[in-house]
């Protein structure tokens, strides 16, 4: 009886992809951006009542961002028997994830959070008449402070070189102000202060330039036993 | 160059207000267990604001009475005279200011109203926070 040979087969199974090791030095800052917001300078152009700026810097690790704000705000505003003046300085601090982060691209889209705080001086003047007579009311506050958290999402685009460009929209929410007599309406670097909304949504457009200390590495393979 | 923030259309409404809603009650007996109040009803020849020249009201026949506060002051005292006799009543409050809009100009909202001093028999307060349209803010019973 003849005997049949089965070859035996061997399965060949692809070889698995390389383990892809992230390094820690990857996360150390490879470079800063210094930034300056135009919608506040261009808005200092049509409203001679109010001026505002405000900068950013921004440092990255890996694909993630930290950024620190630092703006100051005077507003005026006047009636026929009123006027209201506000001036102060605010800042912001907050993460964010850059969702196209790649590291030969220096590109971002971004989303992230901020906690922003605020202290101003403000002061309201105004004639009333009622059945008293003519009363003038001075009212002011020193020093108030408010404070606030903003969710934050935007992009970031690289021009040329060191150039880039970008904007960040901003819902800010959990507002709390310490003040005196005075209720403020404006809070620097939040917006006006409404009775019936403690939620606003803000734009920012900046203008940054990179200045890199470090080149960004690509990640490392590790190939070896799967 | 972007946008900002759209502002809503302003709306000059407010529900602060510089008056005070004072109610006159008097105690009725039912009986030697229950007793009730009901509204009490007074003739004025005069309600006045003290060391002002403000006269609010004159010969008139009320139950309840609204009348604004100085907003110049923390303190107002109202007198309320009738052919008989006269009341005071002193009340503090406090004031904050506060700028609608703009467009809708300044405000003062009063709240933490309290009675200092009285010469009715007694009194209540019963809204300490001014509000248009006005609730009662003080019951007084003589």
């Amino acid at each position: 009886m003849a005997q049949v040979q089965v070859e035996d087969t061997a399965r060949v199974r692809p070889p698995k992809p390389p383990k892809v090791k992230k390094e820690l030095k990857e996360f150390i800052p490879t470079g800063v951006k210094f930034g300056v917001d135009l919608n506040s300078f261009s808005r200092n152009l049509w409203d001679e009542n109010k001026k505002f700026q405000e900068y950013q810097v921004d440092i990255d690790f890996r694909h993630y961002l930290l950024n620190f704000e630092y703006g100051n705000s005077e507003v005026e505003e006047l009636g026929s028997d009123f006027s209201y003046q506000n001036e102060g300085s605010y800042f912001r601090v907050g993460p964010e994830i850059n969702f196209l982060y790649k590291p030969e691209k220096l590109h971002a889209v971004f989303a992230g959070f901020r906690y922003a705080s605020t202290i101003f001086d403000d002061q309201l003047d105004y004639n009333t008449v009622d059945a008293y007579g003519n009363t003038s009311i001075s009212s002011s506050n020193q020093d108030a402070k408010a404070q606030w958290a903003e969710m934050v999402t935007g992009t970031k685009i690289n021009l040329w070189k060191g150039l880039f460009i970008g904007f960040t929209i901003r819902y800010k929410f959990l507002k709390s102000i310490r003040s005196g007599e005075l209720e403020p309406y404006w809070i620097p670097g939040f917006g006006q202060n409404r009775q019936d909304d403690n939620d606003q949504f803000g734009f920012s457009y900046y203008l940054w330039w990179r200045f890199g200390f470090r080149k960004r590495e690509k990640t490392t393979p590790i190939i070896g036993p799967q | 160059m972007g946008t900002v923030a759209c502002a809503p259309d302003e709306i000059c409404f407010t529900d602060n207000s510089t008056e005070v809603r004072i109610d006159f009650k008097k105690v009725v007996y039912a009986g030697t267990d229950s007793a009730f109040t009901e509204n009490d009803t007074l003739v004025f020849a005069q309600i006045s604001a003290l060391d002002t020249d403000s006269i609010f009201m004159q010969d008139d026949t009320l139950t309840s009475v609204i009348l604004p506060l100085n907003t110049g002051n923390n303190e107002t005292t109202i007198v309320f005279d009738t052919d008989l006799e006269r009341h005071t009543l002193e009340l503090k409050y406090q004031r904050t200011q506060r700028l609608i809009s703009a467009d809708c100009g300044p405000e003062q909202i009063i709240d933490q109203l309290e009675a200092l001093h009285s010469t009715f028999d007694s009194l209540v307060v019963l809204q300490p926070v001014l509000t248009e349209p006005p609730t009662t803010n003080v019951e007084v019973y003589r």
